[in-house]
Parts: structure tokens; C-alpha cells; sequence
């Protein structure tokens, strides 16, 4: 076998190291592998989910998409996507329980509606808190039960961010509540001095409390 | 009414028919299942008439009364085999 030429292994070696400085190594950020266990807990995986809203998947161009904070506030504010992050990250573990029998376990991550409700500030009479979604979809919660509850707007679902199909860009976390209360692809928060609101599926029947622990119907 | 009831062939009769409600009450059951889970196609192909609520409040009316009828309907059907088996053999024993 004949013996490589040092001076030509030198100079590949030389041309392979500029040609890789000359270029800027892209960064391009992987998207993580879902979490199935947290903390000792097992966890649903997010294709447990059922396909239930009303018209299919929404799928939202980060490009046009602003969260809106309306209503009943002293600023509506226009937030886009990385402007409603941009703020404390909360974590948790919380069970969806949907009125169709199944159920799924997840660690949700997002930030605190209250936060967002305050940088809006919140006028005296404001009581509800009403969600609106990019399909029309709409459901509501009171506002003391959303600042007490720590109620998440989640953007994350077992460490990888939702995908469109569970509701990007973003999913109200309603822990104790039915699954119809977890509006997805939430477009608009807005505050409302209506207690007796109904939603989509409230206006419909269900019951406009939407406690786990409660009755399905709005009457027996 | 009570004369009529005494005869077997009567009572198998409201049996066979506890049967066929129990099954047209399962397919509604299915029906209102689907409602609940599929009920935007439901939806559509029942012209509006049962959307996902009112699905889902029939679907929890159904249960009970299918299981009854169904329990009624097998509870005759075994009652009758038994006593055809009963009488045969009745009537083997009296041959012999």
C-alpha cells in the first residue's frame, strides 16, 4: 500500500477546517421528545386525546396570530406569540376529564391567565372570564375562580409545545373543570361582568359550572 | 288477560318481543354513542336532530332499560328451553 503524501493530507485537513469556518453553523432548535413520566407520575401520552371539537383541527399562522385582551379591562392589549411567553413560566400536572368517558394526564405548561388579565387590569365589575377561539368556539370561567386556581394558558403539553391538533398556539388548562371548559386555539380572553354567559356547548345543555364533580346537564 | 299470560306459548311470545325492542334500543344506544363521540357526522346525517347533547341525554336514558329488557328476554328465552327440555323428557319417560 502506498504511504499518503503528508503535505496533501495537511492541506485537505487546512481546506476542510475553512470551508467549515466559513460557514455559519445553523442553530436550529430540535423539538424535545414528549414526557411520559414526571415526578414518579405516569403520564398520558398527547395522541390519547380525542379528535371532539367542533369544526376539526385550526391550524394557526404564528404570522397573523395575536392573543386579545378584551372586555371589560383598563387596556385591551393585542399580544403576539412570543410577547404572551415573554412572562413567568408555571408548570403542572392536571387530568382533563372530557364528558364523553375518557380521560388524560398531563403536564401543562404556560403562563397564569391572571398575569395577563392584570398587565390588562381588570375593571371592579369584570366577573367572567370568556374565551374565544379561532374556530368560534367559546367557553367561560369566573374570574375569581381563574386568579384562585392559578389557571394555566398552557403552550406546552409534556415538554413539547401543542401541536395544532391539541390546540396551538395556545390551550386554557381548566383543572376540576369538564373537558369543554379547555377551549384550544384560544384567540381572545375576554372580561365580561356576565356570570350567566354560556359558552358553545353551555348554550347547548351542558352545564354552564362545568365542575367535575358536578352534574353533566345544565337540568336533569 | 291473566288466562292468556299462563300460557307458555304466550309468554315466549312477549320474550321474543322484549328481544327485538332490547335490539332496536341497542342500535339506538350505538346511535346516541356515536352522537356523543362522532357528533358532527351525526349530526349531518340525522338532518340536525341529534346533535351532541342531546346525544348524550338520551345515550344515559337508554342503559337501564336495555339492560332490563335484555335480562327479561334472555331470563324467558332460558325459562322456556328448560321446560321444552322438561316436557321431552316427560314425554321420553312415558313412551318408554
Amino acid at each position: 500500500m502506498r504511504k499518503a503524501n503528508p503535505l496533501i493530507l495537511t492541506l485537505l485537513l487546512i481546506g476542510v477546517v475553512l470551508a467549515a469556518c466559513s460557514r455559519p453553523i445553523p442553530s436550529t432548535e430540535l423539538e424535545g421528545t414528549e414526557i411520559r413520566e414526571y415526578q414518579g407520575e405516569d403520564l398520558s401520552s398527547i395522541n390519547d386525546f380525542r379528535e371532539n371539537s367542533i369544526k376539526g383541527p385550526q391550524y394557526v399562522s404564528l404570522d397573523e396570530y395575536t392573543l386579545e385582551i378584551t372586555g371589560l379591562v383598563e387596556k385591551p392589549l393585542s399580544l403576539p406569540y412570543e410577547e404572551v411567553l415573554d412572562r413567568d413560566q408555571y408548570s403542572k400536572v392536571v387530568t382533563l376529564y372530557c364528558v364523553e368517558g375518557w380521560d388524560a394526564k398531563i403536564l401543562w405548561e404556560g403562563v397564569l391567565i391572571k398575569d395577563l388579565i392584570d398587565r390588562a387590569g381588570a375593571k371592579g365589575e369584570a366577573n367572567t372570564v370568556i374565551f374565544h377561539a379561532e374556530d368560534g368556539y367559546t367557553s367561560s370561567l369566573p374570574l375569581d375562580f381563574v386568579r384562585e386556581n392559578n389557571i394555566l394558558l398552557a403552550h406546552k403539553m409534556n415538554g413539547v409545545t401543542l401541536p395544532p391538533e391539541r390546540g396551538f398556539p395556545f390551550q386554557v388548562v381548566a383543572e376540576s373543570k369538564w373537558g369543554y371548559k379547555w377551549v384550544k386555539w384560544v384567540t381572545q380572553i375576554e372580561l365580561s361582568d356576565d356570570p350567566d354567559y354560556k359558552g358553545y356547548w353551555e348554550e347547548r345543555g351542558y352545564n354552564n359550572d362545568g365542575d367535575v364533580e358536578g352534574p353533566i346537564f345544565e337540568r336533569p | 288477560m291473566l288466562e292468556w299470560l299462563k300460557q307458555r306459548r304466550n309468554i315466549r311470545k312477549i320474550g321474543r318481543w322484549f328481544g327485538w325492542v332490547a335490539l332496536a334500543l341497542l342500535a339506538f344506544t350505538v346511535l346516541t354513542g356515536y352522537g356523543i363521540s362522532q357528533f358532527r357526522i351525526v349530526n349531518s346525517l340525522t338532518l340536525g336532530l341529534l346533535d351532541k347533547v342531546s346525544s348524550h341525554r338520551l345515550h344515559h336514558y337508554t342503559d337501564v332499560p336495555l339492560v332490563i329488557l335484555a335480562l327479561a328476554h334472555v331470563t324467558i328465552a332460558a325459562w322456556g328451553r328448560l321446560g321444552a327440555r322438561k316436557r321431552r323428557r316427560t314425554c321420553e319417560k312415558q313412551i318408554l
